[in-house]
């Protein structure tokens, strides 16, 4: 078998290319970068607030910037390697240089960098963090393209991907898990250098390994489409725009998971109590996903999104009523159930933007998925900004107090204000502002009446379309 | 046309970024009223007649932290494990016009040949206690009545009262007397670290955190003048941070010179108001003492001292006021 780059017109050969050693070394490739955006998501903030006393609202803004950077930075990337032309591939090279670099970066953000005078730690970090974006970018663009590149047949693309998928999806949990470990034995400090070197010495060799098995056996044909075009095409699209407007201002309800390293380590006043934390609500997430397609029978997507932040505000509500001076594993139990809706909110969204696709598709004749999806995600990374701005600015206005570095294991009390702070950060606030993500959809109309007139005056469309073309291939003109 | 407007909204993107982040590094917003609001609720508690409140106090102090030599339990020659000595006291006051009546529970650890606590469980986490004393305080009419678990010890004027005298020194340390008092004592201004405050709903919530340094005395045996020490905590004399020389920097950069210090005192006073009238008080008290350990450089074996601070003492005071309302009856309980 040739690994040569195959023509696209013989794509979708039934003919297998991929061995079970591909898609165990790509999905280790996948859990290693999941891995680290999972450290870095989960744990960098309280890594800056509580162990090198940065002020939060310093890191919020920090974050804020990196990310929207680092967000316009992908399809600059996706340009980059669809110019590319290495006799290794389009996709492989930058696996290959980047894998390293972006091990080093990682462990260098996790640096207690407690002897710098403040000024230094914020230089520090801006220049670390932001380095380490373009490296995530040059490493997870090319390794989001490459199962797509790996085979000219069909099944086995979506094989690779889905497979991957789940094992990235438990790679970001591994954090948590080692997390959960270190703190047990270690002081803070040492819990979260020891986490970032773990993953950042393991993750590049999972990263090589995965990469230097995998093959680029296809020439991707879809134009990476520029992100002033996507801008164009939202304006243009409004009942995308409203959707993106909704997923946008829905990062309101990300606070919840990004609170619980809070709430364990300063209400409960133990952080390896974060993986019952973290990992029953993932769960949760995840089972609620299951839903999707029963409940797809009798609502649609968009009644189903309303419905379920509506619950979801409910349950938040509801632990905030019971309050925390109650024992941990009753508040741990009430936010996984408050956490079930979460996995409809987490996909019917994906559903929505397909229905927008449609319409446009009906309306225009041109379908714009390249475009649609670069915007999802472009919007993930600014919602993902947003949400730690938020959560910093709220600690700072909470009066989160940070260590002074010059004294060793230095955890300052936080006040009784303070804590009832992160509680609602974990609880009412989420509820509360949840909410407006449901403002938008108010002039999104594609509900399911809207959609099944859509899908069969399209289909017809469709219909025609094949028609015609399969007696112009026959030598007829229709 | 399409090219001018996205350009402005691409300017009015980076023109937001950018006031973000000003607004972020000036601090704009954050106005500090604290020693407004703190002037305000001193005013009301001092000319209110008719409260009460309830304090907890959780102390905790390393008892065999060798603060002569500045030596932590571990890097002693032979090493310890930590004794933290966690004693327990609650501390009630009811104030009725001129009378009032305060009532104070301790529950020592017991504690062994050497004067350290015991412990149940080989790790030191678990102290063991020793029967509760509880003082009863009626100050009725002028006159003073002291029981200690149920027997009365003491029954005249309030200024001829002496707790040592009387055999119940912890009295004496807590005292006897208004104790929420202490707590609306102003801060030095050259010890004051940082003071914020912060409005939520119908409730004021200010918060100041002072520092003070213990100078090592042989350092100013030298005929060095020595600033004037005025904090006071457990006896010692704590010089405001700010008029020390053993200190740099500030902020977050504040750094001391442990090697010419004894101890640093950190003390954080939260009170939360509602429309002027205190509700609650929390009060945080930190000593660090200085220390240091010995080590071996492996390129010339040359012995080294490092010297850093650790926590050698940690109390938590919270206060909880109550008034008089519909649902709220101040009383003064018969006298026991």
């Amino acid at each position: 078998m040739s690994d040569a780059i195959i023509p696209v017109r013989d794509a979708g050969l039934q003919k297998k290319y991929l061995k079970p050693k591909d898609y165990v070394t790509f999905s280790m490739a996948k859990f290693a970068a999941s891995a680290v955006i999972g450290l870095t998501q989960g744990y960098l903030l309280i890594f800056y607030t509580s162990v090198l006393g940065v002020e939060p609202v310093t890191v919020g803004i920090m974050f804020l910037v990196a990310k929207i950077f680092d967000g316009l930075n992908d399809p600059l990337m996706g340009t980059i390697v669809d110019r590319t032309k290495t006799r290794w591939g389009k996709m492989r090279p930058y696996l290959f240089f980047g894998a390293v670099p972006f091990g080093i970066l990682t462990i260098l953000l996790f640096l207690p960098t407690t002897g710098m005078n403040a000024a230094g730690k914020i230089i520090y970090m801006y220049i670390t963090y932001i380095l380490y974006g373009i490296a995530g970018t040059i490493i997870n663009v090319p390794l989001d393209g490459l199962p797509a590149v790996a085979s000219p047949n069909n099944e086995e693309r979506t094989k690779i991907i889905s497979v991957s998928r789940i094992i990235g999806s438990i790679g970001e949990q591994s954090a948590l898990v080692l997390y959960s470990l270190f703190a047990l034995f270690l002081p803070m400090k040492e819990t979260y250098l020891t986490m970032g070197l773990t993953i950042g010495i393991l993750a590049p060799v999972f990263m090589l390994l995965g990469t230097f098995n995998i093959k680029e056996r296809i020439a991707p044909t879809k134009e990476v489409p520029k992100i002033i075009d996507g801008f164009k095409y939202l304006f243009l699209n409004k009942q995308f725009l409203a959707l993106i407007a909704s997923m946008l201002l829905s990062f309101f309800r990300n606070l919840v998971s990004a609170a619980i390293i809070y709430v364990v380590t300063y209400i409960y006043s133990k952080g390896s109590l974060n993986i019952f934390f973290a990992l029953p609500g993932a769960v949760a997430a995840m089972v609620g996903m299951l839903f999707a397609p029963k409940l797809k029978k009798k609502m649609d997507s968009k009644q189903i999104f309303i419905l379920s932040t509506f619950v979801h505000s409910a349950a938040l509500l509801i632990v905030y009523i019971v309050g925390f001076d109650v024992p941990w594993a009753v508040t741990a139990v009430l936010m996984a159930t408050a956490m079930l809706p979460v996995g409809l909110l987490n996909v019917v969204p994906h559903f929505m933007a397909i229905d927008t696709l449609d319409y446009w598709e009906e309306k225009t004749g041109k379908r714009q998925e390249g475009i649609t999806f670069a915007l999802v995600s472009l919007r993930g990374k600014v919602s993902s900004a947003f949400k730690d701005f938020v959560l910093a600015a709220l600690l700072s206005y909470f009066m989160f107090a940070t260590p002074l570095q010059s004294i060793n294991k230095h955890a300052p009390a936080q006040l009784e204000f303070t804590k009832s702070g992160i509680f609602m950060i974990f609880t009412i606030i989420p509820a509360a502002l949840n909410l407006i993500s449901v403002i938008p959809l108010i002039f999104y109309k594609l509900d399911g009446k809207t959609m099944a007139k859509i899908t069969e005056r399209l289909s017809a469309k469709r219909a025609a379309s094949y028609i015609g073309e399969t007696n112009k291939a026959e030598g007829e003109t229709v | 046309m399409k090219k001018m407007r996205y350009k402005k909204i691409l300017a009015v993107v980076l023109v937001s970024v950018c006031a973000v982040i000003l607004f972020g590094c000036t601090g704009a917003g954050e106005s500090d009223n604290f020693f407004v609001k703190f002037d305000e609720v001193k005013r009301t508690f001092e000319s209110a007649s008719e409260y009460s409140y309830e304090m907890t106090i959780e102390t905790a102090t390393l008892s065999n932290y060798d603060a002569q030599n500045r030596v932590l339990p571990a890097n002693k020659t032979v090493k310890e494990s930590d004794k933290w000595d966690r004693p327990l006291l609650s501390y009630k006051f009811i104030k009725k016009g001129a009378d009032w009546y305060a009532e104070l529970v301790f529950t020592d650890t017991k504690k062994d040949e050497n004067g350290f606590p015991v412990f149940s469980d080989k790790d030191n986490n678990r102290p063991e206690y020793v029967d509760s004393m509880t003082a009863k305080f009626f100050f009725l009419s002028g006159s003073l009545r002291v029981s200690v678990n149920g027997s009365g010890i003491y029954d005249g004027d309030l200024e001829s009262f002496d707790a040592e005298q009387a055999g119940y020194e912890i009295i004496g340390c807590y005292g006897f007397y208004n104790i929420a008092e202490v707590y609306f004592e102003e801060a030095n201004a050259n010890a004051v670290f940082f003071s914020h405050s912060r409005k939520w709903f119908s409730k004021d919530i200010f918060v100041c955190s002072t520092y003070g340094i213990k100078e090592r005395e042989a350092y100013y045996g030298n005929g060095v003048f020595l600033p004037s020490a005025d904090i006071l905590s457990g006896g010692e004399k704590y010089i405001p941070y700010g008029l020390s020389p053993n200190k740099e920097g500030a902020d977050e950069d504040l750094r001391f010179d442990w090697k010419n210090i004894d101890s640093v005192l950190s003390e954080t006073r939260c009170y939360t108001a509602k429309k002027g009238v205190i509700t609650t008080i929390e009060f945080y008290r930190e000593i660090f003492g200085s220390n240091y350990k010995k080590s071996v450089q492996i390129w010339n074996n040359n012995e080294v001292e490092t010297w850093s601070g650790d926590g050698v003492f940690k109390s938590v005071c919270t206060v909880e006021f109550k008034y008089p309302d519909k649902n709220t009856n101040i009383q003064i309980p018969p006298l026991s």
